[in-house]
């Protein structure tokens, strides 16, 4: 019987003594699955469209510190190689056709013309700034004039998800 | 100089200890790109501004100079005629999109013997983008000039337009009725 009590009373002194700590990691991530825009082949005065009738990539965000958050987007010029000459910004669009995130009424409106300077894309609601994952599915748009001289165009768009203060 | 000093200390650590007040930033970067071919199109049509007569594909000359207005030579007929100022005939209309541009003018045919080249002259308004009320600068003729050999070269790409009137001199021709080419070519690079 003695042999069969003491493990019980060891193991009583044990789960008095165990205590858990969990310091759960701040998240605060963007990323896109790919990362390259390319319109190919598009002629003075036409339009093209990545990923008409769904999306042409994702961008996922994720906050965990409770804190509201929001995505801007920003274009770097959109120039012709090797020449003085750049397409207006307004020439490229944005769209997010699709939209995990709480805030559905920024999806499925029209294009918005991108800028030179950040520009509002998305503002987290709800359980969005609590881990979770919101993944925002893009569209873009690229109308070039009809003067626009042929060659090689190059640009950049920057993504910014800023944590709101 | 110390006063400073020590309120930069306090407001570092009061920044360390409340994580709040920085802003968390995170960034994604997209590349984007487009290939644009070179592109040279032009197309003729008759000026709005002017009678309707003829068609795009025409230069019409009907009327002789000097029967069309008082003081008119009679070896000469326009098109349109020069009692219609301010008007055009053709309207040449450009998409070149290349570094530089040539558009240029050719002849063939002739007025009974005498070959089209040597007596058919024209006129030109100027290149003219869509909108602009004034042309590139030395693009207007000054003057008539030979219609064969016209050319006029532009180091930009061009959309637009380019009015034309047209002169010919009959000089002895025998009446009659006469056909021949007039050929607008455009050359971008």
């Amino acid at each position: 019987m003695a042999f069969f009590s003491q493990p019980a009373e060891a193991l009583e002194l044990k789960l008095e003594d165990l205590s858990a700590s969990v310091e759960v990691a701040a998240v605060f991530s963007l990323s896109l699955d790919n990362p390259h825009l390319a319109f190919g082949l598009i002629n003075p005065g036409e339009n093209k469209i990545l990923g008409e009738g769904h999306f042409f990539h994702e961008a996922k965000c994720r906050s965990n510190n409770g804190r509201s958050w929001y995505l801007k987007a920003q274009l770097i010029s959109l120039r012709l190689l090797g020449k003085e000459y750049s397409l207006p910004y307004s020439c490229l669009k944005w769209k997010i056709s699709e939209s995990t995130g709480a805030y559905r009424q920024q999806t499925g409106s029209d294009f918005t013309a991108f800028s030179s300077e950040p520009e509002l894309v998305y503002t987290s609601e709800g359980d969005d700034p609590k881990g979770r994952e919101v993944i925002l599915r893009f569209q873009y748009s690229l109308t070039l004039p009809r003067e626009a001289p042929a060659g090689n165009y190059v640009g950049q768009i920057i993504f910014t998800m800023t944590e709101g203060t | 100089m110390k006063k400073s000093i020590i309120l930069l200390l306090a407001i570092f650590a009061l920044g360390l200890s409340n994580p709040a007040l920085f802003a968390a930033t995170s960034t994604a970067t997209a590349t984007v790109s487009a290939t644009v071919p070179s592109l040279a199109t032009v197309s003729l049509s008759r000026d709005t501004n002017s009678v309707t007569r003829g068609t795009a594909t025409q230069i019409l000359f009907d009327k002789l100079d000097c029967t069309d207005m008082t003081g008119g030579d009679c070896g000469f007929m326009y098109a349109p005629y020069r009692s219609e100022q301010g008007k055009n005939w053709h309207i040449v209309q450009i998409v070149a999109n290349g570094s530089t541009m040539s558009l240029g003018i050719t002849v063939t045919g002739s007025i009974g013997a005498t070959p089209l080249s040597s007596i058919l002259k024209v006129w030109s308004g100027g290149f003219y983008r869509p909108g602009a009320t004034q042309p590139i600068s030395g693009t207007p003729s000054a003057e008539w000039e030979y219609a064969t050999g016209w050319q006029r070269t532009l180091t930009q790409a061009f959309v637009g337009t380019v009015p034309f009137n047209y002169q010919l001199n009959v000089g002895s021709a025998a009446a009659g009725s006469y056909s021949a080419t007039v050929t607008f070519t455009l050359i971008t690079t």
